[in-house]
């Protein structure tokens, strides 16, 4: 999995490529890592080119929800494909993840709310 | 291809994703569409690291064997590990509490196939056996 990593308005975007399981989830804990080590606790997960996704993978995005919790930041994701969306959906997990339809509306809807 | 056919990986992370680019191929060879094909992917994914952590515990001195049945009516996969205890391990899951880190698998691959079957093998491994039936509209003819 490729992940790259952008800044905008002091939120972390977070761009996802290709697989995300067992192997790929732990890089992007560790990726999410740097990112809190860094003071950065306002993170966006941009998913629209995650062509794959299984239970490990959902597993390191609530690990890293929690995370974030913990640390009182805030996480989003956008741009779910719907093959995505729809394991989301059965697991349930879109029912606590912040899910934006565009990276823009998640990026807007930081302007509005003030953390901590 | 001759079905059946089996495929066989070492216990080690990087096995996952070479499994899914093998089985990629063979589907498409197959000429498995790729809602199926999502599917099938996905809930051999799930067995696979169920074998691979669970089962195997990593151990690349292990290895999981991938039985690949497919045919018009059906696709077939086993995924045997060389675990230990790992149909007392599948017998004990519960449900998943929705902010847990692991556990989703078992739940997904229910939620997509029609049949799923764990088995302990001779040697204390696990087996579990996926079956997806075809959708007719969903099968490509050449």
């Amino acid at each position: 999995m490729e992940i790259n990593v952008n800044e905008s308005n002091g939120v972390a975007i977070v761009y996802l490529k290709g697989r995300l399981d067992l192997s790929s989830g732990t890089a992007l804990k560790e990726q999410i890592k740097t990112l809190f080590n860094d003071e950065k606790i306002k993170i966006h997960l941009n998913l629209s080119d995650v062509e794959f996704i299984n239970s490990s993978g959902l597993g390191a995005l609530v690990s890293i929800m929690k995370e974030t919790r913990l640390r009182k930041g805030r996480l989003s994701l956008s741009n779910l494909a719907s093959y995505v969306q729809e394991i989301f959906d059965i697991t349930q997990l879109s029912h606590i993840f912040e899910i934006f339809p565009t990276e823009e509306e998640a990026l807007s809807s930081y302007q509005s709310i003030k953390i901590g | 291809m001759i079905f059946p056919t089996q495929l066989k990986y070492p216990s080690i992370l990087e096995s996952e994703p070479a499994l899914a680019d093998q089985l990629k191929k063979i589907l498409t060879q197959q000429g498995v569409s790729e809602e199926e094909q999502r599917i099938f992917l996905l809930v051999i994914s799930e067995a696979f690291t169920n074998a691979l952590v669970h089962g195997n515990r990593l151990d690349p001195q292990k290895s999981i064997t991938v039985c690949l049945d497919i045919n018009d009516q059906t696709l077939r996969a086993d995924i045997i590990d060389q675990g230990e205890r790992g149909l007392e391990k599948i017998m004990q899951h519960q449900m998943t509490e929705i902010e847990a880190d692991s556990g989703r698998g078992i739940n997904l691959m229910k939620h997509y196939v029609d049949d799923v079957q764990f088995e302990q093998t001779g040697d204390g491994g696990l087996k579990t056996s996926i079956i997806l039936h075809r959708k007719a509209s969903a099968i490509t003819k050449c």
